[in-house]
């Protein structure tokens, strides 16, 4: 169509409408290509760049996609919209994250109206780019998302930080707009919470898969997922939860085997008892109404062609 | 005789003779595999594990089931499936071995096998024999009529019984019924 953007006036609106209606869907899906396309490393000053990346297809080589996006994305932001149960929610997902955008799922094709009017809602009121957080202290504070995403009308910032304490002014800043925009803000001190931990060091095992992902040290990094996740009792690629049952058993020697039969669940046994009846009677039946009506047949045909006495 | 009543009373006879002849072939095979199961029985009683009725047949039989006063001997086989029901009694699966702990179920036609179920009374006694030679002896105690899906008269609650099931009514015309005729026995010895 273009090889670049264009404003958006009626008539560029309407040509891509035309080009878009034109279109006809038939073989496979090649994501490479199409991001490759768009996300060309241009930008315009003054306008924030969102690309909107849609398929219903199944994505396969996630690893050389999610290079590509980190390689390329530039100013630019990655929105992607995934149709059906075909693309793959990891991918799209991370894709969303890697391209510091956001991914919309749908479901149904009834769907799609809705979905996509509350993403272009969103991505036509961006408030606030480049947004960082810087800590009180100036001590490094290891967060995540460790790249705060954009800020959208109506949303939250949201980001995990782990440090030794939390007193004092954090301050937010971004560019809103053109103009660059910052607040301070005082972090009440919430009751400790239970859940923050996990929700931590499950970001940061995210974060270091990711690392992994664009060709980390994998060993190094391995490392200290494992050390992550033993601290904070998580499930991760290398670490699984094992339940171990305390129930005392009986001491050696006083337990005895037998074959013991396996009784049906409960309200099993296929539903119903078996059905143990036949059409034996119900065919008795026809075939000897059958014969006598086929006896009764003959005999009238016998009667009405016998020559009748003088 | 016209030629059209001579086709009809021929295609008449015809048919019936077929449905005849299937109904006849019913009972014919509940007979004849029996009998088969018979001798396969009284091989397996020496103490081998009980052979195949007849060299095809994928089923065995598990017990002996007799009732001594209304002159029953019955083979009872390891599978409930319509299609083996056509051959005798079968076990139902997951139900307790013939003679051990446990509800018993057994089920088989009303039309064929299973027809005396109607004329067993309370206090009427029922020998379970398996192919190891032990000999479990039940008592009826009920009989009763439920539906279908009333599978909890097979479920096992812990007392030795047999439980016989059979379609009902028994002089039904149209096979399909949803009832079902459930004889219980408690085990006595």
């Amino acid at each position: 169509m273009w090889p670049q953007a264009l404003p958006a006036t009626n008539a560029n609106v309407k040509s891509a409408r035309d080009w878009v209606a034109k279109l006809k869907a038939d073989g496979g899906t090649e994501m490479a290509p199409a991001l490759a396309f768009a996300l060309d490393g241009s930008e315009t000053p003054g306008v924030l760049r969102q690309v909107v990346f849609m398929t219903d297809g199944g994505v396969g080589n996630e690893d050389q996609l999610f290079k590509l996006i980190a390689q390329r994305l530039g100013k630019s932001r990655l929105f992607t919209v995934g149709i059906g149960s075909a693309p793959n929610a990891h991918f799209m997902t991370k894709a969303a994250q890697f391209g510091r955008g956001t991914f919309t799922y749908v479901g149904d094709v009834r769907e799609v109206h809705e979905k996509m009017a509350g993403l272009f809602a969103k991505i036509e009121s961006p408030v606030l780019q480049d947004v960082q957080v810087r800590w009180a202290d100036g001590s490094p504070v290891e967060t995540f998302p460790e790249r705060v995403p954009d800020l959208y009308l109506g949303e939250p910032v949201m980001l995990c930080a782990a440090a030794p304490s939390f007193a004092g002014t954090v301050i937010v800043s971004g560019t809103l707009g053109t103009r660059p925009w910052s607040v301070a803000l005082t972090p009440s001190s919430s009751p400790t919470a239970s859940g923050v931990g996990a929700l931590w060091a499950r970001a940061k095992i995210a974060s270091l898969m990711d690392a992994m992902r664009q060709g980390g040290d994998a060993e190094k990094l391995r490392t200290q997922v494992i050390a992550v996740a033993l601290e904070h009792h998580l499930v991760s690629p290398y670490t699984s939860l094992v339940a171990v049952d305390e129930t005392p058993s009986a001491p050696a020697g006083t337990t005895k085997t037998a074959l013991v039969h396996a009784a049906l669940p409960r309200g099993s046994g296929g539903g119903a008892i078996p059905q143990t009846d036949t059409s034996a009677t119900l065919q008795l039946l026809l075939g000897l109404l059958a014969l006598a009506a086929a006896a009764i047949v003959a005999l009238i045909g016998r009667g009405a062609t016998s020559p009748r006495p003088a | 005789m016209r030629i059209g009543a001579l086709v009809l009373a021929a295609s008449l006879a015809l048919f019936g003779m077929t449905q005849v002849g299937a109904a006849a072939w019913v009972h014919a095979k509940g007979y004849v595999a029996q009998r088969l199961i018979a001798s396969a029985w009284s091989q397996a009683s020496d103490g081998r594990a009980a052979r195949r009725p007849w060299p095809w047949a994928d089923l065995r039989p598990v017990a002996r089931l007799t009732v001594p006063a209304r002159h029953i001997d019955l083979f009872v086989m390891d599978d409930a499936s319509r299609r083996s029901l056509a051959f005798g009694p079968g076990l139902v699966a997951g139900t307790a071995a013939p003679a051990s702990a446990g509800n018993t179920v057994i089920v088989a036609h009303r039309d064929t096998h299973f027809t005396f179920l109607k004329r067993l009374a309370p206090g009427d006694e029922i020998d379970l024999q398996t192919a190891g030679g032990r000999i479990a002896r039940y008592r009826v105690e009920e009989a009763s009529v439920v539906d279908r899906s009333d599978t909890e008269v097979m479920e096992d609650e812990g007392a030795s019984r047999l439980t016989l099931i059979t379609c009902y009514p028994f002089d039904a015309i149209r096979p399909g019924t949803a009832l079902r005729y459930v004889v219980v026995a408690a085990r006595v010895a």
